[in-house]
């Protein structure tokens, strides 16, 4: 009885795992990333340097929003963190003629001027990635994603159950043993962080819960809005009075805001209605200030500046997804930690991809003929190439794109993301034109090149290179460098494993037919 | 500090319960263990792993030290994995020898 409910979930572990595996691997990868973000943005702005206090990054983003939308509908401003240098702005026109977002929002350095040479998305696109995708509708996506977690968390839990000697397993990982090999992997990056992939997994899915099963709403409020409002304490908005009454000074409600909530950073501001006489502003505490994800609220009148209402995030409900999002996304970790995030979700990583070449090296030795395999194993095989060889590219020529393309391009933000899905592309193609084995080498070796051309070409393009951010005592720039160098050497060793594993089976295949040849002649 | 002290802490456990597993106990050790110290050894892991954790909410508080504790036990768990693989091929390379 038992081994049949293992074997079930074995069979359910293999295909859940297989389906989804490579948007998982992408979702992994870039999310992974994502843990820094802001570093990355920093990173990809080579020319902002220093950092930026809320209060008068809130000036500054008022005088720029003042300058191309005074008349707007609604702006919305999210000030940096500790750990960046820039502010987001986003303005909404007006009711009547909604304008696309790339004329609507900008991103500001700490003065409020618009950054406008070498614009880029940053490290947030391999955020939105991991969740929002690309090239399709948001909503699309959000739903493919969420059945790629689902598939996750069941993969995850029939794992466990199929994996009968999970602590006799615990630390083993033997190396140049083939299958066994690539089974030790697959185990060993997912027991080890098996309490991070349980949690990101889980609370993956509570980020976007009330977007998957939104019947809990639906049941209990009449709209949408309704709920936001009772629970978040959001006010529809007024209809504009039409009376122009400039906007009070951001500044000290900022300070004001902070001081109410300890000293904690405010992290994003809202404001209807602005230079309007029934403007409103609503200030959201920073998330990197607790574990809770989504913070308390002060609303402000916009024409006084007087408060009119404060919000905490309360309820158990509520608390309880807060902190599952704020452990999800770590926002509140300070390096350390952000460091563990790291390697556990790089752990999770290669736990996926070395599940899904785990799929076609345990079938290669079953095929009738390995010469010649199955349509469907050559397309795993193929994609497996494209997935996991051709993300990683594709990241790493993102960052070559921002250094390399011309600082001053029409719409240079979304260019530098082809840039990384031509990559992409690219590796796919390549995988499915050469021999299989060799294309894994190939793809592995340009990856891996790829990684070590970052530094170089940082190096060469702008005035922080490795050695100068050394001397200058600038850990994020030095920090980014050394972990593509980490990836490139891992690529490089990579591909060198590959190419053995081809020889010795060149090897062993002719072997073996010396050895069919000897049988057939001594009969 | 404190997270250099707890990492150390546990690295110390992850390689006692592995000392404590017959299987690693020769490339680990040299020889085999008795029973009595294989018992010893998996205690002493067991209760290495619980003083990380002290350590972990007593320098950040029950919450952000579980968190912490959780991450660092990963990587404890993981330099033990390297260990084991580094005292095999040293095993191996003086074995070709």
């Amino acid at each position: 009885m038992r081994d049949t409910l293992r074997q079930s979930m074995a069979l359910f572990h293999t295909w859940s795992g297989l389906l989804l595996g490579w948007l998982l691997f992408a979702m992994f990868a870039t999310g992974t990333a994502a843990y820094f973000q802001d570093e990355i943005t920093r990173w990809m702005q080579p020319e902002v340097a220093g950092d930026a206090n809320p209060a008068l990054a809130a000036q500054g983003a008022v005088r720029f929003l003042n300058t191309v939308a005074p008349d707007g509908q609604s702006w919305y401003i999210t000030l940096p963190n500790s750990r960046s240098a820039t502010t987001q702005v986003y303005w909404q026109p007006s009711a009547s003629k909604p304008a696309p977002r790339g004329e609507t929002s900008a991103v500001l350095d700490r003065d409020g001027n618009r950054i406008t040479t070498r614009e880029t998305r940053g490290g947030f696109f391999l955020y939105r990635f991991h969740f929002d995708l690309h090239y399709m509708p948001v909503l699309w996506a959000r739903y493919l994603v969420g059945i790629a977690a689902m598939f996750m968390l069941v993969a995850i839990i029939s794992g466990v159950i199929t994996h009968k000697k999970i602590f006799a397993d615990f630390f083993m990982l033997r190396f140049g043993k083939g299958q066994r090999s690539w089974l030790d992997a697959h185990n060993v990056t997912a027991v080890l962080a098996l309490p991070f992939h349980l949690m990101i997994t889980f609370t993956g899915l509570v980020t976007l819960a009330s977007m998957y099963m939104p019947w809990g709403i639906a049941a209990n409020y009449a709209a949408p809005t309704a709920f936001y409002e009772a629970v978040f304490g959001r006010a529809v908005a007024a209809e504009p009075t039409g009376k122009r009454v400039p906007l009070a000074d951001l500044g000290p409600l900022v300070s004001a805001a902070s001081n109410r909530w300890n000293g904690q950073r405010v992290g994003y501001i809202s404001i209807a209605n602005p230079n309007d006489a029934a403007a409103r502003i609503d200030m959201t505490r920073s998330p990197e200030a607790s574990f809770g994800a989504r913070g308390e609220t002060a609303s402000f009148d916009g024409a006084t500046g007087r408060l009119i209402g404060a919000h905490d995030a309360n309820g158990a409900a509520l608390a309880t997804e807060s902190v599952m999002i704020g452990l999800h996304t770590g926002r509140f970790a300070k390096w350390g930690l952000r460091w563990l995030y790291f390697l556990s979700g790089l752990g999770g990583t290669i736990m996926v991809g070395s599940g899904l070449v785990l799929w076609t090296v345990k079938r290669r030795a079953r095929l009738p003929d390995p010469s010649r395999p199955h349509l469907g194993f050559r397309m795993v095989e193929r994609l497996n190439i494209a997935a996991i060889a051709g993300l990683a590219t594709g990241i790493a020529v993102y960052f070559l794109a921002n250094r390399l393309l011309p600082l001053d391009m029409a719409s240079r933000a979304e260019r530098e993301i082809d840039s990384l899905f031509l990559a992409w592309l690219g590796i796919g193609l390549w995988g499915m034109i050469r021999p299989a084995r060799r294309a894994w080498t190939e793809t592995l070796a340009i990856a891996g090149a790829c990684f070590a051309a970052v530094p170089v070409i940082n190096a060469l393009t702008t005035s922080r290179g490795l050695l100068p951010s050394l001397l200058a005592g600038d850990w994020t720039f030095v920090a980014f460098d050394l972990v593509m160098l980490v990836l490139a050497a891992g690529f490089a060793m990579a591909a060198v494993r590959s190419a053995k594993v081809r020889t010795k089976a060149n090897a062993g295949q002719g072997s073996r037919t010396r050895r069919a040849a000897q049988k057939v002649t001594s009969a | 500090m404190i997270h250099v002290l707890a990492l150390a802490l546990s690295f110390a456990a992850f390689l006692s319960l592995a000392v404590a597993m017959k299987r690693h106990q020769r490339d680990l050790t040299g020889r085999t263990l008795t029973d009595e110290q294989a018992r010893a050894a998996r205690t002493s892991g067991w209760l290495l792993l619980a003083g990380a954790l002290g350590v972990n909410i007593a320098a950040l508080g029950s919450a952000m030290g579980t968190i912490v504790w959780f991450g660092e036990a990963s990587v404890g768990a993981g330099l033990t994995v390297t260990a084991i693989n580094w005292a095999v091929n040293r095993k191996a390379g003086r074995g070709a020898r």
